[in-house]
């Protein structure tokens, strides 16, 4: 598609998110807000709206606030695209507000971008303003944040993007790049946040499946994992790479409003990578180390994935690099094998659900005595034993092609000695040896539990206080398997690539894994009905077909079309006579910028 | 009702429930007398974790920044960078601006670039993220140029204005509290109480078991007194440690200089705690939920 045609489409369906929002009475928050301006709201509308977002219930001078990212962002998104339409009431409101009240950066990566966007646009605008909450001038507050988002940029471009391919957080991290893209004073920063779209859009594109993200994720919502299509990203999935029906809900989410308002277009050959399923292939990525601050020894790995984007299911795995038993983002998701099915019903993954005070104190400052009930007092599902997300720190995994092998190590004094594997509800499964086989009509699948596990049910409800009967959050089978050596053989194909789901399913049973080393030895050997051998030590070597798998070597991006040497900056998307390529011109020799913040 | 930053008790703390940057109104620093009312420093809303009075300011260390109240100038400076965040400790030294401060990242000084921003060099990269988790920071009296910084990996002492860095044998636990007194150097760890040393290097364990982690240390007529995970303890750190007050985590203790029976204690959570008579009896001051940082009153020459 050129260009021309895919900014066209991308301009329809903007105007399609844009007018639900409004029909939808959707526009009335800070973000949203965007969708509601083209109507000619009036003078009163819009100082609520700033008021509702900024003082919320307060009733004081802007002096007596305190403000985050998610209200210095929007109001400064705002106040740069509709200025001319603003009344001098409401451009007096965001002012006060952000000048005056008390501002502070959070502790995540999109914390830092969003607050550290707002405050830069704010310095740029109000040069001789006095900022209340920094004493500093408009021009060393305005320094202070170039360095950072460039520095960032720098890093993702040269190790990979920190809080990587979130579901629940890419929408903050492109949120604010475009408002940058769209507003900043600095030509040079502009030009380096465009080349970083490039990036964000690419991971988006290069595992996009049917309007899902699949893959590993940083950060996979609470309680969601087992969701088709997620998080606050599924507007910009839609507005950029369509294909899939409209939802007035999803597709409107707030934080993506002033993305989908604004000019910023990808480049076109992404939404045909993000549909092109003519063959299968493998995408690879590295990811920057996880930040870790304590209860290691050792700082964490980059961090690597390995997606299988088939025709009709993705299968992606991680080695997530983390250095110890208390270290891991609470909200990592590690594996699953996805496809296009309702919510719930095209998911399959596994997790043991470690607890720990220490994993929360690994990358938070509060003291460990207390962390873990103050932590669970806000959310609870985090030390849950049904939990299916969280990437605990005695899994290890091994993946080629549409097999993977998952392992487990857990010590037996953990709290919970269990893993849990989740499988959809809405299909007929059936048993051969020890496998478990699902017929999904364009493929298939076979799972293997290593252990022995109870089929038990999962049903979660978004607001359950007694009784849950269909769970909106989660619902489906739950296999516990009860040991500490726990594990999991998956196996999906392409149902024309076999003879008939009986062939696969008596072929996948023949080959049982080899579990003669395991868990003595820590390994476990397992042939593909396609004649790989997946070869596994927990903790030790990966081999495939009797290679070792060379983690270290994975470029940045690894994909067909794509060319991204690690460490370089310098990345090139190809598609057809089509090609994108980016260069930061980093200097190899500057420092990086330190890594302060959570991902 | 006394908020002067130099005369005034300060105390850092939540008077909501919560804290961060999902509130409205956040918690900030509060000048006032424990018998009196407590008024907000400025408007800065940071969640504190350490304070510091010296010459020319006080300085507030905090979850998101590090801020100072300059004397004469009633405003609030910001002096983080985008290097510096979490600040847990910090410390006076000679310059401008004069600080080192400890984070989970490391420890850093700062200088002053152009635009009279400070800008922070950390001095901890080459070592492990535990040994560069900075609880607790001490400038040794003796040496300007050497720091002890109570790591989670035990102390650390930094020489040469941070150039190098050498482990204690104060090792393998967390240390969260540092403080000089009678020519010695003490350290309160997570875990075995407190401990002393002459040279930073090499630590004893003083006095009797203390029950849970130590948070802060100080000295009231002759007797040290810690801020423990489990309430006050005070003692002579040769015979045991007699305990004191409620049972919580306290977080800080702070003495009056100029009625070393007065103490104020901030705990997290449990809020802020009054004792006129040397820990026997205590009252629990009104409003404030968390705190972990107190000071007394600045001592009049």
């Amino acid at each position: 598609m050129d260009q021309q045609t895919y900014n066209a489409e991308v301009d329809a369906r903007a105007q399609q998110i844009l007018d639900a929002a409004h029909a939808e009475g959707r526009d009335r928050g800070l973000w949203a807000a965007h969708a509601l301006m083209p109507h000619g709201p009036s003078e009163e509308d819009i100082v609520e709206i700033i008021r509702g977002g900024l003082w919320r219930q307060a009733e004081c001078p802007a002096r007596d606030l305190l403000g985050g990212p998610f209200e210095i962002l929007p109001c400064m998104l705002l106040l740069c695209r509709w200025e001319e339409q603003l009344p001098d009431s409401a451009v007096a409101l965001i002012r006060d507000f952000m000048t005056e009240a008390h501002l502070e950066r959070g502790n995540t990566e999109n914390h830092w971008l969003m607050a550290y966007t707002g405050m830069l646009l704010a310095a740029e605008r109000w040069q001789d303003a006095e900022f209340a909450w920094s004493g500093l001038s408009a021009a060393a507050i305005a320094a202070e944040a170039k360095r950072w988002i460039g520095g960032i940029i720098e890093r993702t471009a040269l190790q990979g993007h920190h809080e990587y391919d979130s579901t629940g957080y890419h929408i903050e991290h492109m949120t604010a790049y475009i408002g940058l893209y769209e507003h900043v004073q600095d030509d040079a920063l502009r030009a380096q946040v465009d080349q970083m779209l490039t990036l964000l859009v690419a991971d988006m594109a290069l595992e996009y499946f049917n309007g899902a993200w699949a893959g590993g994720h940083s950060r996979e919502g609470y309680r969601q994992n087992t969701w088709t299509r997620l998080g606050g990203i599924q507007p910009l999935q839609y507005l950029y790479f369509g294909g899939i029906d409209f939802d007035p809900v999803s597709h409107t989410q707030g934080f993506a409003i002033p993305s989908v308002v604004a000019g910023y277009r990808p480049p076109a050959l992404f939404a045909d990578m993000a549909w092109d399923r003519s063959a299968a292939h493998v995408v690879k990525k590295t990811k920057a180390p996880r930040t870790i601050y304590r209860h290691a020894r050792e700082t964490a790995r980059p961090v690597r994935k390995y997606t299988y984007m088939s025709r009709h299911f993705a299968l992606g795995s991680t080695q997530v690099g983390l250095p110890g038993t208390q270290a891991g983002p609470i909200d990592l998701v590690s594996w699953d094998l996805t496809w296009s099915g309702p919510n719930h019903q095209a998911t399959i993954v596994c997790n043991h659900p470690y607890r720990s005070p220490d994993r929360f104190s690994a990358f938070l400052n509060g003291f460990p005595q207390h962390i873990g009930r103050a932590i669970s007092t806000d959310k609870p599902y985090l030390q849950w034993p049904d939990r299916l997300f969280g990437a605990s720190p005695y899994e290890r995994m091994l993946q080629h092609e549409g097999c993977v092998v998952v392992l487990y190590d857990i010590p037996a004094t953990d709290d919970h000695p269990f893993v849990n594997v989740f499988l959809p509800n809405g299909h007929a499964w059936s048993e051969r040896e020890g496998w478990l086989f699902a017929d999904l009509g364009t493929f298939y699948v076979g799972l293997r539990p290593i252990g022995t596990y109870e089929w038990m049910t999962i049903r979660e409800a978004n607001n359950a206080n007694i009784l849950v009967r269909e769970g909106d959050l989660i619902d489906g089978w739950l296999l516990r398997i009860h040991s500490v050596r726990a594990g999991l053989v998956l196996e999906a194909i392409e149902a024309d690539e076999v003879e008939s789901f009986d062939a696969f399913c008596a072929a996948r049973s023949a080959l049982q894994p080899d579990l003669s080393q395991w868990p003595f030895n820590k390994n476990v050997q397992v042939q593909t009905t396609t004649g790989h051998v997946l070869d596994i030590a927990h903790g030790g070597a990966h081999r495939i077909d009797g290679e070792v798998v060379d983690y270290d070597a994975y470029p940045l991006y690894e994909a067909p079309g794509v060319e991204a040497a690690l460490g370089t900056g310098k990345i090139r998307f190809a598609r057809g006579d089509d090609a994108v390529e980016v260069d930061f011109d980093i200097d190899p020799n500057k420092a990086l910028l330190p890594m302060r913040v959570i991902g | 009702m006394n908020t002067d930053a130099c005369s005034a008790w300060l105390v850092g703390g939540t008077l909501a429930a919560t804290s961060g940057i999902h509130v409205i109104q956040g918690p900030g620093l509060y000048g006032g007398a424990p018998d009196g009312a407590w008024t907000r420093i400025g408007h800065n809303q940071a969640t504190a974790f350490r304070l510091l009075r010296d010459k020319r300011r006080v300085v507030l260390s905090a979850n998101h920044g590090l801020y100072a109240w300059e004397r004469g100038d009633e405003r609030w400076l910001q002096l983080h960078d985008e290097t510096l965040t979490e600040i847990l400790a910090v410390a006076s030294t000679s310059g401008d601006p004069g600080l080192i401060a400890g984070c989970p990242y490391g420890v850093a000084t700062a200088t002053r670039d152009a635009l009279g921003a400070a800008r922070w060099t950390f001095h901890s990269d080459a070592l492990g993220p535990d040994e560069r988790y900075t609880n607790a920071l001490l400038v040794d009296p003796n040496d300007e140029s050497r720091w002890l910084a109570g790591s989670e990996a035990g102390v650390v002492v930094y020489s040469d204005s941070g150039a190098h860095a050498a482990r204690s044998d104060l090792w393998d636990v967390p240390v969260r509290a540092l403080y000089y007194t009678c020519d010695r150097f003490w350290a309160g760890a997570e875990r075995g109480g407190l401990f002393s040393s002459e040279d930073g290097l090499h630590w004893e364990r003083m006095g009797g078991k203390i029950e849970g982690a130590v948070y802060d240390i100080n000295e009231a007529d002759n007797r040290l007194v810690a801020a423990t995970g489990h309430g006050i303890v005070a003692g002579d750190a040769e015979g045991p440690w007699q305990r004191l007050g409620p049972r919580m985590l306290f977080a800080t203790l702070a003495v009056d200089g100029r009625d070393p029976q007065r103490w104020l204690a901030g705990a997290s959570p449990g809020g802020l705690w009054n004792t006129e008579d040397g820990g026997q009896t205590w009252n629990q001051l009104d409003g404030f939920k968390h705190v972990r940082a107190v000071l007394p009153p600045e001592e009049k020459a």
